[in-house]
Parts: C-alpha cells; structure tokens; sequence
C-alpha cells in the first residue's frame, strides 16, 4: 500500500499501533518504517501514547459487582414493573405520570395521596415536579443509598418524595409534606398516639406529624423503621 | 438455565472493561458507577427481549456510551478532584519510559485524558483501554474506521507527549 496510496503517517502509525496492520502490510510498514522519519516519529507517539493509556486500566471498584447482581435481580422480578428510577441525583429520568386512569384502576381502594404514594413505590416510578424543597437526608450510615429526591404531587397533595436503597436492592420512600397525609384504610393508630400504620398491596406505611408530616413506604417492613427513626431524631425536618 | 443466570454469565466478566469505560465518559467516579449499573440494566432489558450479540464486550460498550450520550449530556466533562493515587503499572525499572509510568500521578494522567476532544478520549477509551478493535470501536461511535483512526493517533499524541515531559523530569 505504500507508495501506491499517499503516504499517511497518523493513519498508518494509527493502525500499526493498534496491531491492525495485516501481515503483509506490516512487513512493508517496517521496511517503511527505517527510511521514513515522519513515520517512525508518529508511531513512537503512537506506543507512547497507547502505552500510557493501557497503564491507566483499573479494575472495578469493590461492590460494584454485587451492585449490578442486585439492581438485576430486581429487573428480572417478573411480579414487578422494573424501573431504576435516577442515577445518582443528578440526571432524574423522570418518568411515568400517575394518571388518572390508574388512579381508577385501583379502585380508590385507599385516599387518593395514599393511593398514589403506594402506586410509587409499587412502580417506583413517580412525576416529577422539580428538585424537592428539603434536602434530602443522609441514610448511608442505616446502610440506604439515595436514589432520588424530588417535589412531587400525590394526587392534589404537594410533597418531597425521596427514595433509598438498600444493598439487596430493595427501595424504601419518604413522602413529606405541608399538609397532613390522609388516613389509611384498615390502618392502626400508633401505640404512642402519633400518626397510624397500615399494610396494603403489600407494602407497609407509617404516617406520623411529627416533626413534619411524613409517610414512609416499603414492600420490606424492616425498612421502614430506621426511615421514620431518622425523620423523628435527625433534626433535618425541624421547622 | 433462565435469561437471568444466563445473561449474568456472559456478561458480568466484561464488568471491568464496561467500568474503564464509563471512567472516561463521565467524570466522577460515583457518576461512572452508576453509568455501568444502567449499563447493565440496559442490556438486560434487551437480553430479556431474547437479544444476542455475537460479542457482548463491543455491545455493551455501545450501550454504555450511549447512555453515556443521552442521559449524563448536560453534565459538565471537568475533571473533578481526584485523589493522588499512583497509576497502576507493570513496569520494569530498568525501562525508563516504563518507570515514568509507574510513577505517574494518575491525577495527571486524569488530566491529560479529559483535555482530549470527547472523540479522542472515547476512542482511546474503547481501543487502548478496553481493548476493542477500531472496526467495533467505529461501529459503537457511529463513525467510519478511518475516522477512529485518526482520533486515537491525535488523542496518543498528547499523551505521549506527558509520558515524555515525565521521563524528563525523572533524568537519567
Ligand atoms: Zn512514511
């Protein structure tokens, strides 16, 4: 090829360092090479370059592999609609409207917010009306990774909606609000007095007013206490 | 043995080249995490629809940069503060060049590649990095070969360039 094609150095020195060049070709390009400086100087950059690229590999953090295993278990769950709700806190892909039509499928089994509040953690999947007005509070020490946290509207009921997992995958919400959280049905007043928790659909709720209005959601009930614990002692919800 | 044992099969050995990566197409290393989660996640959801590539290592550095491309967009391509860890390398030291590696700061090199053009620094990324040939690398970014050719030559060359200033500054 050479001599017959123009002569490209970046080109060549490209393919040759990349160990593309067929064998034939690669004879000629030696030969090439010894006469050719522009050549010769392009493919030394060329190992350079690529050498100091290769020495850059590093292997994946430790977890990330369990990470990946957990966040596909919970994909391959054939009973529920898979969906990763956000990466990080930055890029919210943001998502499926509770519509109205939902709402009616349900049968309005439960208050409409209550409804929608376990349609979302059902589906996590939930209608963003920008960044929530609290920031979100820091889980990671219960051993819950925050996956978003956003305004959101529970059907006509303004509220932060903040959602954490745990490392087996499963996903805890926090709903809090101005106002006060509808009943529950079939739900049972707290021992202390303060707010009412239920079971339905499969998912346990507690509700409480204090510090803040808050409603906290899970199918996995051994999630829900450190949640309600941490908005109880934290002091992030204190007016 | 089910879509989900299977896919885990042929696919979670490509973990670190997936990660090498995203490392290169997000800036933080928390952002890179998550971008191979979804990478995954993705893959999976098409593997469930009974997808199968020829090789998964080229397909799931296609899916990885587009999601790359479409959801982490209006991040900022700064590089972020890095800790001064020292790169990896299996140098011998009686090779000068190979020694100037070893005890390159990988915050340095962090540098050097997110000074690159985005096609540069993507090229290198899937060839030098992750070890795909130009002609998958091509068919990931969506360019003609020649073209990745020509991004990796002009990414190499500034890199080379830092490895030199490094062995410079070693002396003999
Ligand atoms: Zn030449």
């Amino acid at each position: 090829m050479i001599g017959r094609r123009s002569h490209e150095p970046e080109l060549q020195a490209a393919e040759y360092v990349s160990g593309e060049m067929r064998r034939r070709e690669r004879r000629r390009f030696d030969a090439h090479l010894v006469g050719c400086e522009d050549c010769w100087r392009e493919v030394s950059f060329g190992w350079k370059g690529r050498g100091l690229a290769e020495a850059s590999r590093e292997v994946a953090p430790p977890g990330l592999r369990d990470e990946i295993r957990a966040a596909l278990s919970i994909a391959a769950r054939p009973s529920r609609a898979p969906r990763r709700l956000a990466v990080g806190a930055v890029a919210v892909a943001l998502v499926v409207l509770l519509t109205l039509g939902a709402v009616a499928i349900l049968g309005h089994r439960q208050p409409g917010a209550i409804d929608a509040a376990i349609t979302a953690a059902r589906t996590e999947t939930l209608a963003s009306r920008g960044p929530s007005t609290h920031a979100p509070p820091d889980l990671s020490e219960e051993g819950l990774v925050l996956v978003m946290g956003e305004r959101v509207d529970l059907a006509g009921l303004p509220s932060d909606a903040f959602m954490y997992r745990d490392a087996a995958g499963e996903s805890v919400f926090l709903f809090v609000s101005g106002s006060r959280f509808p009943t529950a049905r079939d739900s049972t007043a707290r021992p202390d007095g303060m707010g009412w928790q239920a079971r339905s659909d499969g998912m346990t709720l507690v509700c409480g007013d204090r510090p803040v209005n808050y409603l906290v959601i899970s199918e996995n009930p051994s999630l829900v206490g450190p949640v309600e614990h941490m908005v109880k002692t934290s002091g992030v919800f204190v007016a | 043995m089910g879509p989900h044992e299977d896919f885990l099969n042929s696919a979670m050995g490509a973990t670190d080249l997936v990660y090498n990566i995203a490392r290169w197409m997000v800036p933080g290393a928390e952002d890179a995490r998550d971008l191979v989660q979804d990478t995954y996640l993705a893959a999976y959801s098409a593997w469930a629809k009974g997808r199968r590539p020829d090789r998964v290592e080229p397909w799931l550095a296609t899916i990885c940069l587009n999601l790359a491309r479409s959801s982490y967009r209006r991040r900022s391509h700064r590089p972020q503060e890095v800790p001064l860890e020292r790169a990896s390398s299996t140098a011998g030291p009686s090779d000068p060049e190979r020694a100037a590696l070893a005890s390159m700061e990988a915050a340095a090199l962090r540098r050097a590649m997110w000074s690159l053009d985005d096609g540069q620094r993507v090229a290198i990324a899937l060839v030098d990095i992750a070890g795909l040939s130009t002609a998958e690398a091509a068919a990931a970014m969506g360019t003609p070969r020649g073209t990745v050719l020509s991004r990796l030559h002009r990414g190499r060359r500034p890199l080379a360039v830092l490895l030199e200033d490094q062995v410079k500054d070693q002396g003999p």
